[in-house]
């Protein structure tokens, strides 16, 4: 027994790095040296350096289309979760943009859901560890306040993918005049607990609000100029959005399928085009610094038929998803093949008139390749979900 | 031409030819035959039984060069189908002995496969009491400090 114990201090930090992040914040109170090992800044760098080798194996993440799951990653090494991310979303609440309560988006792990019985808080809060912010509601002395919608959350992130702190997007008021398109919003940081108003041109209307979030920033892809999509970094002084043009303007064909997701900490934007005897699929980055796009990959592949990108992989840039075969890598996840078929289905109807659009409705849900506590803001009630879920059932 | 062997001597003096291409998957060793080119390399820490088990190891993950570029003796899959066989099927004391060993002889894949194993053992306790009697490992929080804890890092799921 003396060698074990022995044994266990001299590699303690070796092994303990090969824990999943559930059990590893489970087993801090073992004893006072697990726990500092445990939080030391070599035992994180230790345990995402094992845990980058094998990237596509040690992530676990859902695709979403509203409420349903297209694709579901849970197994990995890296969480050890027992169900898919998506699911561990409080049930009351996974109702997508119907009925009163609402999860309304995710950004670096985080979910933000809003209350629909008492419209003036919202929720955000991590489903794997269960820590809740109750988000007040914006301050009486704006009129435009009480009915802003809850719109959307953008968190910033450390260069390991970790959240640092959360912002969350309340829409005020949408404008366009005289080639301006303004967009009026209330921001809720958690650095400082408090609501500030803010109001973003745009020289495009936005058509439609879908969009996707990564680092702060959100992006439009439905505007009334063909070929660019609109961007605005909420963490930034500007009060413009970015416009920038998609890397194959004005290059068209009907039969383009085209959507806008992430991978690797990247936007990213994929095409595909079903020929005769192929199918050729494109995937482009758009680059952080200056906006320019890069082609990534080119390739052809011997499918027929009308295959469409729904996801790219959120941590390996060489996997993608097309409806309906898993490409490029893994078959190792689970994929509801009804709801793909039904959701997809539905996107991509010959006579529908979205047929013309980038997608961006399939949102992936994403477990980080860390856990933090979830950022408390400075006078903000924490709550577990069982508070969450009383709050829900009392309105309902 | 004949493989060139090397002698590893164990803590009870027990003598193990092997051939070099299979010891040298130690970082160490590699570095010591080549410092030593002669010299038996005598493993004053090691007992015979963790040497083989390690030799044992080294044999199966040798790449063997045939002239016509490297190949494995297993392909990857098979490879770590055995890992986890090899690993299974040594008890608890054995394999905190090899662990150390592959950290002292500095042989990385094996040190990744009986940590990942010690990992799992721990993964599989119920609470922090189960490790501590496993490992034998003295609390020394107060009731309260890890009640606090426990508030901090609250994962039901």
């Amino acid at each position: 027994m003396e060698t074990q114990t022995y044994l266990l201090e001299a590699m303690q930090t070796e092994i303990l790095a090969r824990l999943p992040l559930k059990t590893i914040s489970r087993f801090k109170s073992v004893c006072k040296t697990w726990k500092s090992t445990l939080e030391s800044a070599y035992f994180r760098h230790l345990f995402l350096s094992l845990h980058r080798n094998s990237s596509s194996s040690s992530s676990s993440w859902s695709l979403l289309h509203g409420a349903d799951e297209l694709i579901a990653f849970h197994g990995c090494k890296t969480w050890g979760l027992p169900k898919s991310p998506a699911s561990l979303i409080p049930h009351p609440f996974k109702r997508y943009l119907c009925g009163d309560c609402d999860y309304v988006d995710s950004s670096g792990g985080l979910v933000l859901l809003s209350d629909g019985g008492d419209e003036s808080y919202c929720y955000v809060g991590n489903p794997v560890s269960q820590q809740w912010v109750k988000i007040p509601p914006p301050p009486p002395s704006d009129p435009t306040g009480d009915d802003a919608d809850v719109f959307g959350l953008v968190t910033r992130l450390d260069d390991d993918g970790v959240v640092l702190s959360f912002k969350v997007i309340r829409l005020v008021s949408v404008q366009w005049t005289n080639n301006d398109y303004l967009l009026g919003v209330l921001l809720y940081s958690s650095e400082t607990g408090i609501w500030t108003s803010k109001v973003v041109h745009c020289p495009h209307q936005i058509t439609n609000m879908y969009y996707i979030n990564l680092n702060g920033t959100v992006y439009f892809t439905c505007l009334s100029e063909p070929g660019v999509l609109a961007a605005h970094d909420f963490y930034s002084e500007s009060d413009q959005f970015r416009v920038v043009q998609l890397p194959d303007y004005p290059d068209y064909s009907k039969d383009y399928k085209r959507t806008l997701t992430m991978s690797g900490g990247f936007v990213v934007y994929v095409r595909s085009q079903a020929k005769k005897d192929e199918t050729v699929l494109k995937i482009w980055r758009l680059d952080n610094d200056d906006d320019t796009w890069q082609l990534l990959w080119e390739v052809s592949l011997q499918i027929i038929g009308n295959y469409a990108p729904v996801a790219m992989h959120p941590f390996d840039i060489a996997t993608a998803y097309l409806w309906n075969y898993t490409i490029l890598g893994h078959q190792d996840c689970f994929i509801d093949e009804s709801v793909c078929k039904k959701s997809v289905d539905e996107i991509w109807d010959p006579r529908s008139l979205l047929d013309f659009r980038v997608c961006i409705w399939f949102c992936p849900f994403v477990m980080p390749r860390w856990m933090k506590p979830v950022p408390r803001p400075p006078q903000a009630e924490m709550i577990d979900t069982t508070s969450l879920l009383s709050y829900a059932t009392a309105i309902h | 031409m004949s493989k060139k062997m090397i002698v590893l001597k164990s803590s009870e003096g027990v003598s193990f030819v092997v051939e070099e291409a299979v010891a040298r998957q130690s970082k160490i060793i590699s570095f010591l035959v080549e410092e030593f080119p002669d010299r038996e390399l005598p493993l004053t820490n090691m007992t015979s039984e963790i040497l083989r088990k390690t030799i044992e190891y080294c044999k199966k993950h040798v790449v063997e060069d045939d002239g016509g570029g490297d190949s494995s003796s297993s392909s990857s899959g098979d490879l770590k189908e055995w890992d986890v066989k090899f690993v299974a099927e040594i008890d608890q004391p054995r394999l905190m002995d090899l662990l150390m060993a592959a950290n002292y002889l500095d042989i990385p894949s094996l040190l990744d496969v009986t940590c990942q194993k010690v990992a799992d053992t721990i993964a599989a306790c119920n609470d922090e009491k189960e490790i501590r009697a496993t490992f034998n490992i003295e609390n020394d929080f107060t009731e309260e400090e890890v009640e606090a804890i426990r508030m901090e890092n609250q994962y039901p799921i």
